[in-house]
């Protein structure tokens, strides 16, 4: 048995140090004023600690294709300074926050497919070192169909949750195939949560039971706006182990068939901020979802204790900020401007919201 | 230790005989065609005018490409099937082409065979699916076997459906807390390696939405194919009786397999070597041109061979085989054939991997040998190594045979050899 002081030590150290490389808020202002993904990659690599990954690339002309390996491989990187720090229990939770980056990548191919676009091209934006992963992305990228793509999947345990949705219908496939396969990472955490030190468990939990709260809001809300699922159905697609949300307060939302009695219950809740706006709520629910995280996280980040908070939160600002990033290039690549860009980023730049 | 002098031969030949002439040089190996319409162009035809070569000459100017026959392919694939399933591997033997042979006798006892074998083949193929498909459907029913409960009633039931299927305990406790909106029974029936097993009887009009729920709570359904009713315990009876039977019929067919392939295997062996000649008899077909009556052939020799290609060739009447110096071809250039005694032939594959030399051109085998044994040898400067790479290059000239490795030991015999002479530089250093 390792005491939690002496286990933390030397990771919040060196996450201390970390977190000084992380972007600021002007970073992202000064990326989002360049013209082009080339200005948005000389900046990364003259400016700010992604030139561990830049150097050596010449980014003339540089497509997105090309930077976006480059920025997922700069996770890959914090992440094995981290990795090492870790031990039996501790490390096996560690790899499964990393699954889901293999989990994103699989929504990636999901939705390319049901869109009939081209997955041959996939592997160029996602084939980076993962050597946690167990996915075989040239395999996958050369499935034709869905059906042939959940078959490459065989042996992973990505197969089993995906394999039952392959008959249904396509409008409604999609969002089955998501929500499982993000049911089977919460799951996966929870179970490793379950094996941490006492008080790691108990904090680890109350930041995932938040998580769960709005995951399941959000799958409840569209599984009833858009999807029509059965109440029965939905009820067993939740997740257990909210924070707010009890099994008992989430059967009711599940068996709450009208949207607007639905908003009325979650205004009323903690989680009013997803339905409490002018704005689009259906667009930016999941930015706002992550974006509530985000500060959460943050929060941790600043408290540093002597526990396993600091890490996980590290772990997710990191990958929040290379996925703002990737909202950076895009917003850039179509010339959307800040005030329309920053809508889409998880960080609140400058107190602006959308 | 040259490069070999060559010669263009021409051959004018009845068209009957095409396939045999053609049978003789490929196993002769000495000729290297070349596109016939070249040489008819180059005037490399010009027959002497003497009364019997009148026919040849006048046919010449109604010459055309040779008609294609693939029959052969057909053949290969046959044999090749038979070869699977007798489980053996014949190679290509020379010494079933050396007699004369009709190639269309062969293929009707390859046909004959091939119908009789695929005759009991296909049911064995049935047979084993039929025989993967009880080995799963049985370890479904062992899950379901001590349940007291007919199928047949089940199946009978008019207003409800029913599946079984395996749950976990968690997925189980989640149907619990809701059962009060679930429209079916839910019955534990019993345990199984997998889970538990539950049996679920829902109205028939709710199919759809109990396939959804089931499926939320990943339900793994076990599959009962609707041929089988009765107890579950018949059904495995039923199963087991089935299986010997296809088991001891199989055994039979495998029996049935084995007979054939102690009949036939030699000579399937016989039938493959003929089908791949056949194969390269059509291949070099596309060198060649014919006209109704007579055929005609192009292809480079060794001078030295000449006088071999003649003799062998002698026994066809009215076979006109003709031979012109290198140097009054121009259309085509002559193919490099190096010649080397037994100690240089070795680097001749050195040579090759930097590129062969053109006809006109040295050979460089004899000095590229000598002076890439000495650099090699001082660049492994090694007693030790030396020795390790002489034993790897016998090692690896054993097991892939000369091709390519007869050059190793030399080479590595070099470094060795050179290093008796030199103080060993390494060895020296502490």
């Amino acid at each position: 048995m390792m005491g939690n002081p002496r286990r933390f030590a030397a990771l919040n150290t060196k996450i201390r140090a970390l977190r000084g490389s992380l972007l600021k808020d002007s970073d992202f202002i000064n990326l989002m004023s360049k013209d082009s993904i080339e200005g948005v990659a000389l900046y990364l690599k003259n400016d700010t600690n992604y030139r561990e990954v830049l150097e050596g690339t010449n980014v003339e002309g540089i497509r997105r294709g090309e930077l976006e390996p480059l920025l997922k491989k700069y996770i890959v990187v914090q992440f094995e300074k981290l990795i090492h720090y870790f031990t039996d229990d501790y490390n096996r939770l560690f790899k499964t926050i990393f699954a889901r980056f293999e989990i994103e990548d699989l929504k990636i191919y999901l939705r390319a497919i049901s869109r009939g676009e081209d997955i041959t091209k996939i592997v160029d934006f996602i084939d980076y070192p993962s050597k946690y992963g167990i996915l075989d992305y040239e395999v996958l990228s050369s499935s034709r169909n869905i059906e042939e793509f959940v078959e490459n999947l065989k042996g992973t345990k990505y197969y089993d949750v995906l394999k039952p949705y392959l008959n249904e219908e396509n409008r409604k496939l999609l969002f089955y195939m998501e929500m499982n396969l993000d049911r089977l990472y919460f799951r996966m955490l929870k179970e490793d949560a379950g094996r941490l030190e006492d008080d790691d468990k108990k904090l680890f939990e109350e930041t995932l039971g938040k998580n769960i709260d709005l995951l399941n809001i959000e799958w409840i809300y569209r599984g009833i706006k858009y999807y029509n699922l059965l109440s029965e159905e939905l009820i067993n697609y939740t997740l257990l182990g909210g924070r707010e949300f009890k099994y008992k307060d989430v059967k009711e939302l599940c068996y709450l068939r009208d949207v607007e009695k639905f908003k009325e219950a979650i205004l009323s809740s903690k989680y009013a901020f997803l339905f409490d706006t002018k704005g689009d709520v259906d667009l930016f629910m999941e930015r706002r979802i992550e974006r509530y995280m985000y500060f959460e996280f943050l929060k941790y980040l600043k408290m540093g204790k002597m526990d396993i908070t600091v890490s996980v939160a590290y772990i997710h600002l990191l990958e929040y900020e290379v996925r703002d990033l990737i909202s950076t290039i895009e917003a850039v690549r179509y010339k959307l401007g800040f005030d329309e860009a920053s809508k889409y980023l998880i960080r609140r730049v400058e107190g602006r919201d959308a | 230790m040259a490069v070999e002098k060559v010669a263009m031969m021409n051959i004018v030949g009845v068209i009957d005989d095409a396939d045999e002439v053609l049978k003789e040089l490929t196993l002769m190996e000495k000729v290297n065609l070349v596109n016939v319409l070249d040489q008819v162009e180059e005037n490399g035809f010009a027959l002497n005018a003497k009364e019997e070569n009148i026919e040849k000459a006048v046919d010449l100017s109604f010459i055309g490409p040779f008609p294609k026959e693939k029959r052969y392919e057909k053949y290969l694939e046959k044999i090749e099937a038979l070869k699977k399933i007798f489980d053996i591997d014949i190679p290509m033997n020379k010494k079933y082409l050396l007699n004369s042979y009709n190639f269309d006798d062969t293929g009707k006892e390859i046909d004959r065979i091939y119908d009789e074998v695929m005759g009991f083949y296909k049911e064995y193929t049935l047979l084993k699916d039929e025989l993967n498909r009880i080995s799963q459907f049985y370890k479904n029913i062992m899950h379901i076997k001590d349940i007291d409960i007919n199928l047949g009633d089940l199946k009978g039931l008019k207003y409800f459906s029913y599946t079984f299927g395996i749950l976990n305990k968690e997925e189980k406790q989640r149907i619990k807390r809701n059962y009060e909106n679930i429209l079916a029974v839910i019955l534990h029936t019993g345990s199984s390696d997998d889970g538990e097993v539950y049996l679920v009887i829902y109205p028939k009009e709710l199919e759809e939405e109990t396939g959804k729920i089931l499926r939320s709570v990943n339900f793994a359904k076990i599959d009962i194919p609707d041929e089988f009713t009765g107890m579950p315990r018949e059904i495995t009876t039923k199963l087991e009786i089935r299986r010997k039977n296809i088991i001891n019929r199989i055994t039979e067919i495998e029996e049935n397999i084995k007979e054939y392939k102690a009949e036939y295997g030699e000579n399937l062996n016989c039938y493959l070597s003929r089908a791949y000649m056949e194969k390269k008899i059509e291949e070099s077909k596309d060198y060649m041109a014919c006209t109704n009556n007579f055929f005609y052939l192009s292809g480079w020799v060794a001078v030295e061979d000449k006088k071999d290609i003649e003799s062998t060739l002698g026994k066809h009447e009215n076979l006109l085989v003709t031979f012109r110096d290198e140097k009054e071809i121009s259309k085509v250039v002559p193919p490099t054939k190096l010649k080397n005694n037994r100690f240089f032939k070795p680097f001749e594959t050195l040579v090759k991997m930097y590129g062969t030399p053109s006809y006109r051109e040295l050979d460089p085998t004899p000095f590229l040998g000598l002076t890439y044994m000495l650099l090699f040898g001082a660049m492994f400067g090694d007693l030790g190594q030396g020795f390790i790479l002489l034993l790897a290059g016998i090692l690896l000239s054993r097991k892939k045979g000369k091709e390519g490795f007869g050059l190793r030991p030399a080479m590595q015999g070099s470094s060795t050899f050179n290093k008796i002479r030199t103080p060993p530089i390494r060895a020296s250093k502490p």
